[in-house]
């Protein structure tokens, strides 16, 4: 049976919000019965885009995109709280919020722990993605914000047919969800989520020269990974999960060893550390 | 799909056009364009393969990928919200004169800014158009006439179709130029030296470093005076991300 799923690879997505401005042209001043009403011209953000900078200057500076959308999850909170069939699971596996039994229910909005419910003052429901459902029925392959995406970071496809392509990525295991901890079986998942990085720049402090192939050791108490900074003195370890303390060791032969304690609140760059002769 | 498509056509109409808007060609970004009723309801890439399926698109294999076009336009943000251009509340799609501006008689220029406007026909806003043009010719000369037409115009295809009005003054006797932005013109001119190797000046000197050289034989390009996010020359499509972009000279 159909069981419609997204990928979404972020280390493809550039922020160009091609998704967001393709779900605008749809649904802004148009209406899909019995799918969705006409999206506001302002404040709803069916798809929106949270952009995370990571690292800090002169430490190369980058943008970690992640578009969010409704997760259209297989036991979704929305579904549960919604006593009276406002909101429902199409058989493809698409989560709706009729847009007319759902009046006035503002209450639904904070069902959803992704927060990817908007309230309609105007007409005064509950709205969110469908997946484009309108589309889908009428033959469509994708919905609007797939088919605009210039990198290809969004991908839909049927996650029971074995050969879709977000099954085949699904099946590697390298896709992750959002927030596993809701335990909703979510539909949407994750390439390359944003993680945090501990990095710095070694310099030898008695020839102000960038120190190459220093051993730095980075562990959290129970594992240890050692990696060598580069010509430019630079180290990074990315991939880390947040809010965990760390040890990293700097040592070099002739010079005197240097431990820090960094705590991966954000992405850490520990800035130049100089090292000094014994 | 295509047999789909063609069903939805059925209850509306569908255009096909070009939405690209400071471009080496004017029909560049095509897009299908949905209407019912009158109204936009849609605008989307155009899809290349749903009509022509032997279509042999370019491919490129280096370091270990294979890299190939999408089988439709890679539409920019603006194209594709285009349609709250056409429908905007603060757009005037007809002409308007201020009420209690006479060309023939009382002008009331001390009213400017606050008197309102009222609904004329395009016939009278064409006669007052053209007794005006004569009027300040007879009186001033043309060079009265500030006419902005800055940018590429006099391509008509490239940054707007005002080489238009701008032939039509010359050919009245001249104008004077508003001219409000230095124009950027690498994008076109260095953009298609790249893509197509040659000069398209007239000299037709075949160069070596385009694109597809860049994107088969690189591992790292660096940029001189861009900023990072820059892609004057689109090398980030092609090359993918196996390439190392290095940027000097941050612009901003």
């Amino acid at each position: 049976m159909t069981r419609y799923g997204m990928v979404i690879d972020i280390t493809r997505c550039n922020g160009c919000y091609n998704c967001f401005i393709a779900c605008r042209d749809e649904y802004c001043g148009n209406d899909y019965p019995p799918y969705s009403a006409a999206q506001p011209d302002k404040g709803s953000f069916w798809i929106k885009i949270i952009e995370k900078e990571r690292g800090k200057y002169p430490h190369p500076v980058g943008v970690a995109y992640t578009p969010i959308l409704c997760q259209h999850c297989d036991e979704a909170n929305c579904v549960k709280a919604a006593k009276n069939g406002e909101i429902y699971r199409r058989e493809d596996g698409i989560v709706i919020i009729d847009p007319e039994k759902s009046k006035g229910k503002k209450e639904l909005m904070s069902a959803c722990p992704y927060r990817v419910i908007y309230w309609n003052d105007e007409k005064n429901i509950p709205q969110k993605c469908t997946f484009c459902a309108h589309l889908l029925d009428a033959g469509w392959k994708e919905p609007r914000c797939v088919e605009a995406c210039p990198t290809a970071a969004l991908k839909f496809g049927d996650l029971d047919d074995p050969n879709s392509e977000v099954a085949k990525l699904v099946a590697t295991g390298k896709v992750e969800i959002l927030h596993p901890e809701y335990n909703m079986k979510e539909k949407v998942s994750y390439i390359g989520l944003p993680k945090r990085f501990i990095a710095g720049t070694v310099v030898f402090g008695d020839t102000d020269e960038c120190a190459d192939k220093v051993t730095v050791t980075i562990g959290d108490g129970q594992e240890k990974k050692t990696l060598k900074t580069n010509n430019y003195g630079d180290f990074e370890l990315d991939g880390l999960p947040s809010n965990k303390e760390y040890t990293v060791r700097i040592s070099y032969t002739g010079y005197k060893p240097q431990t820090f304690k960094v705590f991966t609140r954000d992405d850490v760059y520990m800035g130049d550390i100089f090292l000094t002769r014994k | 799909m295509a047999k789909k498509v063609r069903q939805e056509k059925d209850d509306g109409k569908t255009i096909i056009k070009g939405l690209g808007f400071c471009s080496i060609a004017a029909d560049s970004n095509t897009v299908q364009i949905e209407i019912k009723d009158g109204k936009i309801v849609r605008i989307r890439p155009l899809h290349y393969d749903w009509k022509y399926k032997n279509l042999k698109p370019w491919k490129i294999e280096a370091r270990g990928k294979t890299f190939q076009p999408q089988m439709k336009p890679l539409i920019p943000p603006y194209s594709l919200g285009y349609k709250n251009r056409v429908f905007p509340p603060n757009r005037v799609p007809y002409p308007m004169k201020r009420v209690d501006w006479d060309p023939q008689g009382e002008r009331n220029p001390q009213n400017r800014g606050t008197s309102k406007y009222v609904r004329i026909s395009w016939e009278e806003a064409l006669d007052i158009i053209v007794s005006e043009i004569k009027r300040i010719k007879q009186q001033y000369g043309m060079e009265a006439i500030l006419s902005q037409s800055d940018g590429h115009g006099e391509t008509m295809a490239i940054n707007a179709a005002h080489g238009c009005h701008r032939k039509l003054l010359r050919l009245l006797g001249g104008y004077t130029l508003q001219t409000r932005n230095t124009d950027s013109w690498e994008g076109w001119y260095w953009g298609a030296k790249h893509v197509w190797g040659c000069e398209n000046l007239g000299q037709m000197v075949p160069v070596t470093n385009v694109i597809s050289d860049v994107s088969k034989n690189t591992d790292a390009i660096f940029f001189l005076g861009l900023r990072p996010g820059d892609d004057s020359l689109g090398l980030r499509r092609p090359v993918g991300q196996s390439v190392m972009l290095l940027v000097y000279g941050n612009r901003d």
